[in-house]
């Protein structure tokens, strides 16, 4: 069935994203507004790391309290609002269904940021719990559990509003991930802060919550976003595409386990050590499963990397999840654990999760659906160039220092023969490597942030977009995509 | 569209098993772990925190001391914890019963102090405390080099009125007729710092955790 | 084939697949497994196959090696101990640590803290002959007591009251001493005061009870077996 093209003057969802447009507008306005935050707190907590003099004397901005400030902001203000703002489009692009009116689900994002807003004014001010990526306090628990679920609902509602008989990878691991979260969130609050377990299963479950949330919903919405995009610009179906399903359940499956790897060593038990670092190697199967799919589509349209910035985030994306899981297994082996645990090269690994796949993915993503939502071009097509480059270069001066700086401390800790002071002095020109990356990202950021601000909310620029006809590429429909053999 | 029921099945049914398999089982399986009677010493450990480290318990966790600091020595290869003498042995799960709050810590961006208690310079005197108060107030005066924050705003400078406080800080710069003294913040967290220790061996542990003796005959 | 299309503004990217044939065509590939290759198989599906149980063998294995018997108090995975195997064997400095504190709560009283006794009435520890004697002797002096008159290296003692039955099980004991405690105050007062005999294992303390299990009766001079 050749298809007919569907309406001539929308380009293939002017509906769909019509109804879109207010909340992940809103939800990306916070999204930004909460990265912005996370990388000055982020920036600052890296300064103190070598310059502990900076901002000294004022007990809100201690290393103690501004380092885990920088990550709530980061996981929960920036990424989560970023993740249901890409999930609530994705999920009504592939399903083909539209937002039923959107009132709700902006009080509901009103409501989870002020929420994350007390909860990191709360670590600032000493009310921490000083778990890693649970130090929000407790009183914010309720606003964030309730927000989610309402805008999660959404998400489901337009599910079923949509009319596609069909459900692509995309949603698996957008559904999957919409179910998962607040599964993590709410067991791992009631056993580590409401009623904490005894001893130390509260670090299993601690690890447990945070390779689930690193892995389950941030990697996840970085693949559902990858998977989407990438026959999307280069305009082939994903390779191997029968295997997709089998990656699927591996990785849902061995995801979770993999967190209690990075205990190997502590006084936890044995056998659970090793299920993590079992669970990190058979993460081997989805992931060469993903690396078919990926990047031999991919190779059948190398071409669209030169011409389109959102293949190249995306790109970046998938490799530094490749990169990630292999980091992941060698993490794992018993001769690398007891060099790597416990210094800069573990805690590297999260940010490289978070930061290399999951916001790699949703900036390619923002930069797509944007001018579709408020149908305007970006501004500043030089703005998206720097956010690039300057996010890619951030990414790995960031990754390598943090992990050359990790092994550097992991081998001067298993040599009794080095005082602690020389362990701190070798680590310093690394740290102060990271500060620089961290800054280069941070100026990345202000231009994604001023281009965003510009495209939304600037007048001139809406009045100049008004004045030209609406471009080819949001007026004509796409081509449709054709099956190739293979 | 009707598989997303079945999607939604198997997400819940893949984190159940890890719950299960991680979380359920280890809470069964030592959940409930005993502090150990030591009928020799007629005596349970791990004890009890006393009221005041529990308070610096609580500071410790308020001022996020765990982003930098570990609290569990390592023994086996390749760690030197034994050798820096950050314990007498590797830490065992029971020694976390008295911590209602585990901060086991991930990165070693300072040292480890799990047994600070047992091996603080002066360990035992008050001139441990006087010397921890300097550190935490100015750690570059200690430790050259050091990376740690000064934590000023745990002490506080007011006028002798009568006698001068004994845990006053033997620091220049503080105006005559003036003390610089701990704020109570500080003295608990102190008192927690100064109770770290894990000197006890449990003998269970020890059996279990100890490699079988190599054979003498046999070499291969 | 779709070409890239020329629209290419990096401003508003120009998709190159409708969202509908997306989900159309990968609907239609989710089902399909690649052709066969003249030889009658794929390969790539087979070499899949292959790694996987490969990778899932090596991974039972590593586990079964590293699953440190299973028990939550085994931290180190090569280490697959069974609960229960082996006696629990402390250090010779906490043996002698523990003994210490239990001879500074009971034996003290009447062997003073120097060990040396009472001329006459309590016999030393320092020196003697009975502790730094056969150790069946000794153990079963602490197990059951021993009753006046005591002659020690020459000299005799009496007092009204006798050396007490440590040992679980006697009338009138007042202590039940398990086996280990028993070993611990004794390789204590063997090492102390200038004795330098050889530690007391709990094992042949708990050899020596066995063969004196039924005895409820302190011991006299002349019943105990007289190696020195």
């Amino acid at each position: 069935m050749s298809a007919a093209p569907a309406q001539p003057t929308s380009a293939e969802s002017g509906e769909i994203d019509a109804s879109l447009k207010v909340p992940v507008i809103v939800l990306l306005a916070f999204a930004i507004l909460w990265l912005l935050g996370a990388s000055a707190l982020g920036v600052i907590a890296a300064i103190k790391l070598h310059t502990p003099a900076f901002l000294g004397g004022c007990e809100f901005l201690t290393y103690g309290r501004v380092y885990p400030a920088a990550l709530n902001a980061l996981a929960y203000g920036w990424g989560m609002n970023a993740g249901l703002a890409v999930a609530l489009w994705l999920m009504a692009r592939l399903a083909r269904g539209t937002l039923p009116s959107g009132g709700l689900l902006i009080v509901a994002t009103v409501f989870w940021n002020i929420g994350v807003k007390l909860g990191v004014l709360g670590i600032l001010a000493g009310d921490s719990n000083s778990i890693t990526w649970l130090e929000m306090p407790a009183y914010v628990v309720p606003f964030l559990l309730v927000a989610y679920a309402l805008i999660a609902a959404w998400v489901l509602a337009v599910l079923r509003r949509g009319t596609s008989p069909y459900l692509y990878v995309s949603q698996w691991y957008v559904l999957a991930a919409l179910f998962w979260f607040p599964w993590l969130y709410s067991a791992a609050q009631l056993m580590l802060v409401f009623r904490p377990v005894h001893g130390t299963v509260q670090a299993i479950v601690a690890a447990w919550y945070s390779h689930g949330l690193l892995g389950l919903w941030f990697g996840s919405l970085g693949l559902a976003l990858i998977y989407y995009f990438i026959p999307k610009v280069v305009g082939k179906p994903i390779r191997g595409y029968y295997l997709s399903s089998l990656a699927f359940w591996a990785y849902a499956i061995f995801t979770a386990w993999t967190g209690v790897s990075r205990l190997a060593g502590a006084p936890v038990p044995a056998w659970t050590q090793t299920a993590g670092r079992t669970a990190s190697f058979m993460l081997l199967v989805p992931l060469g499963i993903i690396v078919v799919n990926l990047f031999l589509t991919l190779a059948d349209g190398l071409g669209a990397l030169a011409t389109s910035m959102v293949l190249r985030f995306i790109t970046v994306a998938a490799v530094v999840f490749v990169l990630c899981t292999v980091r992941g297994v060698i993490l794992a082996l018993p001769s690398w654990a007891g060099i790597t645990q416990l210094t800069w090269f573990a805690t590297a690994s999260d940010y490289v999760l978070l930061y290399g796949v999951f916001s790699m993915a949703v900036f390619g993503a923002v930069y797509y659906l944007m001018p579709r939502l408020v149908r305007r071009a970006w501004p500043f097509a030089g703005l998206i160039q720097v956010h690039f480059w300057f996010a890619l270069i951030g990414l790995v001066v960031g990754v390598v220092s943090l992990s050359l700086g990790g092994l550097q401390q992991g081998r001067d800790l298993a040599n009794d023969k080095i005082a602690f002071a020389d362990v701190t002095a070798h680590a310093l020109p690394y740290l102060q490597a990271a500060t620089i990356a961290g800054i280069i990202l941070t100026l990345g950021h202000l231009a994604f942030a001023f281009n965003f601000v510009k495209l939304v909310i600037c007048p001139q620029h809406r009045a100049a977009s008004a004045a030209a006809p609406l471009p080819a590429a949001l007026t004509v429909p796409p081509p449709e995509l054709q099956a190739t053999a293979r | 569209m009707n598989r997303a029921p079945l999607i939604f099945l198997g997400a819940f049914l893949a984190l159940s098993f890890s719950w299960a398999g991680l979380v359920l089982s280890n809470q069964v399986g030592y959940g409930t772990l005993a502090p150990h009677f030591d009928d020799t010493e007629n005596k349970a450990y791990p004890g009890q925190l006393p009221g005041l480290s529990a308070r610096g318990a609580l500071v410790y966790q308020d001022l996020g001391c765990v982003y930098c600091h570990t609290q569990q020595v390592r023994g086996g290869e390749p760690s030197a914890d034994l050798a820096r003498k950050w314990g007498e042995r590797e830490s065992y799960a029971r020694d976390y019963l008295r911590d209602t709050h585990v901060q086991l810590g991930e990165n070693r961006i300072g040292p480890d102090l799990r047994n600070f208690g047992a091996r603080a310079p002066s360990a035992g005197s008050p001139a441990a405390a006087a010397a921890l108060y300097q550190h935490l107030d100015n750690p570059s005066s200690v430790v050259p080099g050091s990376t740690m924050p000064a934590y000023t705003f745990l002490f506080t400078t007011r006028k002798i009125s009568g006698d001068p406080s004994p845990e006053a800080l033997a620091v220049p710069g503080v105006p005559a007729g003036s003390e610089l003294v701990p704020t109570e913040r500080a003295v608990t967290l102190v008192t927690y710092l100064l109770g770290l220790k894990d000197t006890y061996d449990y003998p269970v542990e020890r059996r279990l955790n100890t490699p079988p003796a190599p054979k003498a005959e046999g070499k291969k | 084939m779709s070409a890239i299309p020329s629209n290419s503004d990096p401003r508003l990217e120009a998709a190159a697949a409708s969202d509908d044939s997306i989900q159309r065509v990968h609907a239609g590939l989710l089902h399909t497994k690649p052709e066969p290759e003249p030889g009658g198989y794929a390969l790539a599906p087979l070499l899949l196959l292959g790694l996987m149980s490969g990778l899932i063998l090596g991974c039972c294995i590593f586990f079964v090696q590293n699953r440190g018997a299973f028990d939550p108090l085994v931290y180190n995975g090569h280490l697959n101990t069974k609960p229960g195997e082996g006696p629990v064997v402390l250090p010779p400095e906490q043996i002698i640590a523990k003994g210490k504190s239990l001879y500074a709560q009971t034996c003290i009283q009447c062997h003073m803290a120097d060990g040396k006794g009472v001329p006459g009435k309590y016999p030393p520890l320092a020196g003697s002959d009975i502790v730094n004697g056969s150790e069946d002797r000794v153990i079963r002096i602490l197990l059951h007591g021993l009753k006046d008159p005591i002659t020690l290296n020459g000299a005799t003692f009496t007092t009204s009251e006798k050396m007490p039955p440590f040992g679980p099980g006697m009338p009138g004991g007042l202590y039940n001493y398990s086996d280990a405690k028993i070993s611990y105050v004794l390789s204590y007062v063997r090492s102390d005061f200038g004795n330098k005999s050889a530690l007391v294992e709990e094992s042949k303390v708990t050899e020596v009870h066995k063969q004196v299990a039924a005895r409820t009766t302190s011991w006299t001079m002349s019943e105990l077996p007289a190696s020195p």
